[in-house]
This record gives structure tokens, sequence and C-alpha cells, in this order.
């Protein structure tokens, strides 16, 4: 082998902790943004997968009448359709574990096989044919949907069914209540049975899929906007009485991709910083071991050694460090924090565990940028070193001068300090890049720490506010027009409310409430206009809520043109409501009441019943009301809304780590090097006799006020992340309060400092093995 | 006259490896208060070593070291600190100023920590440079920069002063004035001023010289009429 091939490979050893440290940063930096960037993707890819692997379909079509063979034969027949399949579905009353149950029960063709919206098995079998009983399959039981185990029998139409399964079907994995659209009772089971139940073969269903390209996302706009066309072009050719619902339309496709869109969008805030951090530490490590070497790269440059020759040992190293960095990190991200996130979600979801795509373009992206990121930085530090004359190569690099700092000028601060810190003061100002690099390490991970509590305070504020504060009333009951006298309500506080979809302007649809009583409203929900100032329902009252107001730009004194069935009104809007789930129109009904009959639909009801028990007697004895259509327990939603919370806690856990991981390399590299470059001051220090506690203090007072300075710096830095990140939470029917809790960022500055104070620990023996003698050495 | 500084049976080794290697061995000297003693040989001589367990930067292996009477070869690594904090100046061949510090301040970082230490001004006007106290170190000559470190030895008011090859790194005429000052020092306030050269001509000016070879003390004499640096023939 060359002989100069010899020497760069003998000298990695001498440089081995150096390239290690390049190493794990990289190794970090990949690690945490390839998992971070690929957490969306690899969520959606892996629902994707699931909808490919049971064949999901793209649309499920219901006819008011049974559909006839020719009918479906010829939609198969249509082009853009890639295949059909017919089933029947009805809601039912059914008996399970000796209560009614609303049970959506499906018949499908078991015997040859279902095509589409497989039914994936979790528990026993799919049903066969069996002469005794019917056997059936039960979807997986989850907040809304009762717990049936296998084995279980119960009588429905006068024939046995025996549950020989638990499945899932692609359409309902999210925890989501479904409503009967007939009976607008929440459906609490769901059964799947084949077909042969009925003796003559009907279909009320279609589960359709479509011919799209495959490059289309399925979690897309692209994809959207095509099952849309196909919608339109299907309702051009059919003119009979069928309902259309796409993907877009299904409550558990729709909250998976709001779910995802806000891991997203949190993951957004990373990759500025972290390439920054992985870049300002590899060129620090780089220009250390540049500065070691300066003596052997002036022997190699006065021996005649070119300065490509030269620098191609440095590229060699930086090409070698970065490459193991990106690979180890690869390997470190690319499943663990995917799964974190996606595990976490999984407590509001039925779902196969994660699939990693292969997401090769991000992470070659990743890996590219990275490896190319220390390679210039490698280049730029060593070019300047070679440019240098041979001759000052060979002696050390004096240390930088002293000079008078503008604090010097301010006569009346600067003669009161104390000698230590006039001396620290000089020192921050003396290395610049040192500076620079703690400023934006330090602020850098502070303002991610502000920002990751600071989301987790607007979820729990926003639920705390929306559910608390303002909703009042625990159960909200749908019932039939006017019919408002409800034994079971006796005696709690309630009051009627008209609740009806209106469209606004011919483009969108809104909820319009309008209370029996306007004073009394108030005692039901407590609502505060966008100033927090709270307002009350008076006759001329028109509130709409926040986020349709900022979608619409609606204004105060706005006037706005709202019609039901047909109807236009206009209405001079009084009032934005500070509001964050859903969209709402709160209208008196003195206004209300000049165009549209008075109809109460619904009663808000304050029964202040605490326990789930008795809540769930009431429960079940409202849903027996005839007159009574659909229940809503605020319980319910609270409990949706913490899981939720719970799952947003998983990402924001891991943007904590690795703030706090970062946190700690950057100090702790900034102190190693302010230690390797004064280890002569240090000596010095200790032959005059510092104590080790005040040579450490020497070193570190520095670290520490500019620390100081960066963790202020990056409150507010955090507290704008935050703000971006909220503001670009804006989901259909969801928002975030724009809020930081004031024990965040006493959180923050107090685990910033334990970080300070743990590289001051680790560090301690660094300073302590400087050796005396060294001081008496020379540089000149 | 008291004695200031006692060698008794010094030895000390190193443990390189697996090999043991003798630094001093059977070291045996005494310097009294106020004398300006010379400690000379060629280098790789072993007075490093002596300079280095004199100013309790080192620990001896075996044998005593009495400093005023007290006996430093039994300190431990907090007492040897406060040794060197209060009892010890040192001058060194290269300065060791802090380069960020100006003249002045690099003599309070000394006196800051000392018991009883003199005015930083009034030292450095004795060492002559009372017009260059707010001056950077890289803005001071060679022989500027070695009278502040001899400045910041002096105003900690130790027992002893330490000056390892305090002249090595000036030119002639410097080095000169260095030593007129380090021995006015000596005679003028009686310090006792230790000097470590491989220069045999600076022994002229010596009260005591202590020649060291190969790690063994070849001899020791007295100056009965010691020189002033400028009788000495340069």
């Amino acid at each position: 082998m060359n002989k100069y091939l010899k020497y760069i490979f003998k000298d990695i050893k001498t440089l081995a902790s150096k390239l290690v440290a390049i190493i794990l940063i990289v190794m970090l930096g990949v690690g945490f943004l390839v998992g971070l960037m690929t957490t969306a993707p690899n969520m959606r890819y892996s629902v994707e997968r699931y909808y490919i692997d049971n064949n999901a379909s793209d649309i499920i079509i219901q006819s008011e009448t049974p559909l006839t063979n020719q009918a479906i034969e010829t939609l198969k027949a249509r082009p853009e359709v890639k295949d059909v399949m017919p089933y029947f579905m009805i809601d039912e009353i059914i008996k399970i574990h000796e209560t009614n149950r609303m049970a959506r029960i499906m018949l499908l063709d078991f015997n040859n096989g279902i095509t589409i919206n497989k039914l994936r098995v979790i528990e026993g079998r799919l049903p066969n044919p069996n002469h005794e009983h019917i056997e059936v399959v039960v979807e997986q039981s989850q907040a809304y949907l009762v717990d049936i185990e296998v084995g279980y029998k119960t009588t429905v139409m006068g024939q046995i069914f025996e549950v020989v399964g638990i499945v899932q079907h692609p359409w309902y994995f999210a925890y989501i209540q479904e409503i009967s659209p007939i009976s607008q009772r929440p459906i609490e089971a769901m059964i799947y049975t084949d077909e042969s139940f009925l003796v003559e073969k009907t279909y009320t269903h279609l589960a359709v899929t479509i011919d799209y390209p495959s490059s289309i996302n399925m979690f897309s706009k692209t994809y959207k906007t095509y099952m849309d066309i196909v919608v339109e072009n299907l309702e051009l050719s059919y003119n009979d009485n069928f309902y259309y619902t796409t993907r877009n339309q299904n409550q558990s496709y729709v909250k998976f991709q709001n779910d995802v869109k806000i891991v997203e969008i949190i993951a957004l805030i990373f990759p500025l910083f972290f390439f920054l951090i992985t870049i300002l530490v590899s060129m620090s490590s780089i220009t250390k071991i540049v500065s070691d070497q300066r003596i052997q790269i002036g022997t190699l440059r006065s021996l005649g050694y070119s300065k490509t020759r030269i620098m191609s040992k440095y590229v060699f190293y930086a090409i070698l460090a970065s490459l193991m960095g990106v690979i180890l990190g690869i390997g470190l991200g690319i499943y663990f924090i995917p799964a974190v996130v996606y595990n976490a979600y999984l407590n509001s979801y039925n779902l196969p565990s994660l699939s990693i795509d292969g997401n090769v373009l991000m992470i070659s992206l990743i890996s590219l940028v990275m490896i190319i990121s220390v390679l210039v930085v490698t280049i730029s530090s060593i070019g300047a070193t070679l440019n240098e004359k041979p001759a000052d190569l060979m002696r050390l690099k004096p240390p930088k001068k002293g000079k008078q700092i503008f604090l010097e000028r301010i006569t009346f601060i600067w003669p009161h300090l104390k000698f230590k810190y006039k001396s620290t003061f000089r020192n921050i100002f003396r290395n610049k890049r040192n500076l620079i690099l703690t400023l934006i390490g330090v602020s850098g991970s502070t303002a991610l720490l502000v920002a990751g509590f600071g989301i987790k305070n607007s979820v729990d504020y926003t639920g705390q506010y929306q559910y608390r504060d303002m909703q009042l009333y625990d159960i909200e009951v749908s019932v039939n027009p006017n019919q408002t006298n409800i034994t079971a309500l006796e005696g709690y506080d309630k009051i009627n409310i008209m609740n009806y979809t209106f469209k606004y302007n011919n483009e969108d649809y809104i909820n319009v409430v309008t209370p029996e009583n306007n004073s009394y409203f108030h005692e039901f929900l407590h609502l505060k206009n966008i100033h927090r100032a709270d307002v009350n329902m008076e006759a001329n009252s028109v509130f709409v809520t926040q986020q349709f107001a900022i979608k619409h730009h609606i204004k105060p004194n706005d006037t706005i043109e709202l019609s039901f069935r047909d109807v236009k009104t206009s209405f001079t809007v009084t009032e934005i409501i500070d509001f964050y789930f859903g969209n709402y129109i709160y209208i008196s009904k003195e206004l209300l009441n000049q165009t549209y009959p008075e109809i109460y639909n619904k009663i808000y009801v304050k029964s202040g019943i605490k326990d789930p028990i008795k809540l769930d007697n009431l429960k079940t004895i409202l849903n027996s009301d005839p007159n009574v259509l659909q229940t809503s327990f605020n319980e319910d939603i609270k409990a949706a809304f913490d899981k939720t919370s719970e799952s947003i806690n998983s990402i924001i856990i891991v943007l904590v780590v690795s703030a706090s991981l970062l946190a700690v390399i950057i100090n702790y590299n900034i102190t190693l090097i302010n230690i390797s470059t004064r280890q002569k001051e240090i000596a010095t220090l200790k032959v005059l006799g510092y104590f080790e506690r005040e040579v450490s203090g020497y070193v570190f007072r520095e670290t520490m006020i500019i620390s100081t300075v960066a963790i202020f710096l990056g409150l507010g830095l955090g507290r704008l992340l935050h703000w971006f990140i909220i503001s670009r939470i804006f989901l259909d029917g969801i928002m975030f309060v724009n809020t930081i809790n004031w024990l965040s960022y006493l959180f923050t500055i107090i685990l910033s400092y334990v970080f300070l104070g743990i590289v001051y620990f680790i560090s301690i023996p660094k300073m302590r093995n400087i050796d005396m003698v060294e001081a008496l050495k020379s540089f000149e | 006259m008291k004695a200031m500084v006692e060698f008794v049976n010094v030895m000390k080794t190193y443990q390189i490896g697996s090999q043991q290697i003798i630094a001093n061995n059977n070291i045996n000297f005494t310097i009294d208060e106020g004398e300006f003693c010379v400690i000379v040989g060629p280098s790789g001589a072993g007075k490093t070593t002596i300079l280095n367990i004199l100013g309790g930067m080192d620990r001896v292996t075996s044998g005593q070291i009495l400093i005023d009477e007290k006996d430093i070869s039994s300190y431990n690594l907090k007492n040897l600190t406060q040794y060197r904090r209060h009892d010890v100046g040192f001058v060194f061949q290269f300065y060791n100023l802090m380069p960020q510090l100006t003249a002045l301040e690099n003599v309070e970082i000394a006196t800051e920590i000392t018991k009883q230490p003199l005015d930083p001004k009034k030292v450095l006007e004795q060492v002559g440079l009372s017009h260059r106290m707010d001056n950077f170190p890289s803005q001071l000559s060679g022989g500027e920069q070695q009278r502040v470190s001899i400045a910041r030895a002096l105003a900690k008011n130790p027992k002893i002063l330490l000056c390892d090859e305090p002249t090595g790194a000036l030119d002639v005429e410097t080095g000169i004035h260095i030593l007129e000052l380090l021995h006015r020092t000596c005679k003028n306030h009686n310090k006792t001023v230790i000097l470590v050269t491989h220069n045999p001509i600076i022994t002229e000016i010596a009260d005591r010289v202590i020649t060291v070879k190969n790690g063994q003390i070849q001899s020791i004499s007295l100056n009965s009429n010691p020189k002033t640096p400028e009788e000495v023939d340069w």
C-alpha cells in the first residue's frame, strides 16, 4: 500500500475521539430527522397498506330502493370503476348482553369470499354455513362499540346468532360514533354475516373501487378531487336514488387524516435547527482536528505534498465519519420514532401495526445534505489552514489576543465588575465562533422545549376551555321535532335548542344553533368573544365561531347570507366567538323566527351526574324513549379528546427528548473546546493556586452567561415557533388556543440549567486532568 | 540564618508503561531565607523535576521537603494548592499571562486569592510598568511581559519566588534587566529566590549554586562574593 494511504489509516486512531464526536452528532441529527420527517408519511402509508391489503372501497353507494342486477352490471361496466361488490345493510335494535343496542348488520358474500372491504380477522374466524344457527363476526370493540366475545349467542329476528370471530372493517377503524341515518341513533355494534341470511338476495349498498393512477396518494388532495369528479360523473349518469360516500366523507379516514396532519405540522419545526446544530458541531470538531494537526500539515506542505493531497486525507475522514453517522442514524430513526408516535395513536384507532415505507427520496435527501454539509465544513476549514505559509503552520497557533470590549466603555458598570467577570466578559467576545455556536445551539434547543411544552399547553387548554369552561351542559339530546317533553329529563336543568344545518353563501354548510331562551342560554354555553370577554345572547345576537369566521373572512357587523331549504335570509354578525372544535353560528330566536318556524330538535341538559353507572343508566333510558333520536354525553367527548391529547404527547416527548439531548451535546462540545483551547490558561491558574472549583468557574462562568442569554432568547424563539405550529393546525373544525402556560417557561428554564449542570459535572474531570507542568511549556 | 527550603533524601520516579524512570535520586540541600539560589544543569538533568516538586506541582516518591519548617511532602492535593496559593510565586520562561487580561488584571488574578497581597499597582510601578498597566500582553514586549509575570509573583507576597529560565526567551540586554529586577527583589525585600537555568553564567550572581546532573546533585557551593548582574560579563 501507498505510504500516504497507510499514514491516513494510521492517523484515524489518533483522531478517533474527534471522529466519533462527528459520527455521533450526525447519527443523532439524521436519526431524529429521518424519524420525524417520515413519521407522518409512514402513518399514512400504514393505513394505505391496510386499504390495499383489504381492498378498501373508494366509494360506498347507498340506494333507497333495492338494487337491480342490471344497475350493478352497468356500474361495473363503467371504465372508471374497477370493481363493485353489492351487499345488504340494515341498522336494527338487537339485544346484546340483555341490553337493547342499535346494531348495524351487514350481509356479505362470505361463501364466495368478500372482494372489497375485506374484514381483517383479529380473533376467531370468518363465518361458515351452519345448519343450527347463523354464524356471525362482529367489529372489534372500541369507545363507541360494545364488547362482544367470541362464542356469544343472541337471537335476532327469531334466529340464533353465534359470534365466531372479531374483525376490523377498513372503513371503521377510528374510535368514532357512527350514526344510523334513519333513526339518527348511534351504532353500538356492527355484525357481519353471510348473505344467505336473507332467503332472497337483496342489495342496498355497493362497495366500489375506482381505477386511478397508482401515483395518486390516497391521502392527497388529488385523490379527493379525483373521487369527487368520479362521483359527479356517476351522479350525472344515474338519476336514481343513490347516495355516494367517498373516503373523504368517511369519519375514520377524516379523523386519521387530521391527526396525521397535526403530527406532520409539529414535525416541521425540527429540520432547520437540526441541520444547523449538526453542521455547527461537526464544524467545531473538524476545526479542532485541523488545529491539532497544524504541525503535521505544515510538515507535509514543506515536504512538498500538494494541497489537494493533504486535503484528501481530511475529506476522507469527513466522508467516513458522516457516512457512518448517516447509516447509524437511519438505523436508529427509521423505525423507532414513527413507531412511538404511531403506537400512541393506536389508543383511538383499531389498526394493524406500523408499516415502514422506504421513503427513499426523503432519507436520501437528508443523508446527502448532511454528508455534503460536513464535507463543505471540512473543506473550508482545512482550506483556510492550507492557505497559511508552511513555516507558520509549523508553529502552534498563538491564543487569540485579548482586547477591549464595548462593555468597558460603559463606565458606570465596568469598573464595578469583579475582576473575574471582566475576564469572563472579555473571553465571551474573544471567541466569536463559540459564542455563536452556543447562542444558536442553546437557544434552539430551548425554543424546541418551549414549543413542545407549549403545544401540550395549547391542546390541554383548548380541551379545558371547550369542554369544561365553555360547554356547561353535559348531555345533548336530539329529539323528534318539538317533542321536547322527555320524561327521563324531568327535574334537570335544560334548555330547548333549534339546531339545523344551513347553507352559507351557497359555498359552505354551517350548524345554526338557536336557544329557546336568550338569558338562560348563558348557563349552558358560556360564550366569550375572541377578546375573551363574556357575550350574552340578546335579541339581535348573531355569533359566528372563530374558525368559520377566519375561513370566510367574517368580521363583526358583516352581513352574511344563510339559507335553509332554499329560504334565504341575511343576518348581521354581532360577535366572533372564541371556539375551537366545530363550526357554529348562534342566532337569537327573535331573529331566526322572523323567517323560520320555531321547531325545537335538541335539548341541552345539565345533569350534573358524575357517576358513570348512573350516566349509563340515563343513556339507556333516553335511548329507549321513542322521541329521543340521539344522545351525546360530554363525558364521552372529553374522554375521546383526552385520548387525542395523550397521542399528541408522544410526539412532544420525542421533541423534548431530542431537544434535551441536543442541548447536552452542544454544551458539552463547547465546553470541551473551551477547555482544550485554554489548557495553558487553566494550567497557569492551577499553578497560581486556584482551587479546582475556581478553575472550573473560570471556564464555565462564561458558558453560563452565554447560555443564560441564549435560554432567554430561546424562550422568545420558542414562543414564535409555537405560534407558527398552532396557527398551522387549522384543520376542518379543529384549531388550538395559541397560549403557553408560564409554568412551561419556568420548566424549560429549569431543564436548560439542569442540562448545563450535567455538562458541568461531566467536564470537571477533563479540567482536573490538565497537567500543571503544561503551563511551563512553551508555544513560541 | 533560618533555613527556608530543606530537601531530605528526596527521590522522584515516574512510571512510564511498565518501566520505572528515576528522575531524581538522593537529593539533599538547604536554602536559607533571603538567599538568591541558582539551580543549574544541562537539560534532562532533573532540575525541572526539582522545581516542580518545590513548587507544589508534583509530589515526591520518597523523602521530605520542608518549606519554612512545614513538611509539604506530606500534603494532599488541596493543601498543595493552598501552598501554591499563599507561599509560592512563579515566574515562567514564557510568562504565561492571560491574553484577555491587561497587565494590571494579570497581577490581580494572583492577588485576588492570596491572604496578604501587595498592592498590584505599586508592584507594577516597582517593576517599572506604571505606564503599561492597561495594556494587554499582546501589546507588550517580551521583557515587559516577563516583568508583569514577576509582578504577578511578587504581588502575592510569597515565601519563595521560583523562576524557570526567566531569561530563556529574552535577548541578552532584556535578560540582564530581568535578572537585576529579581536580584534587587531578593536583596531589598529579603525574598528567597530560586532560579532554575541551564546557563552557567547566571551562577555568578547567586549566593548558592546547586549543580544537578543525571538526576543527582553534583555539587553545592556558596558564593561568598556574588556579582551583581551588571558586573557579570555576558
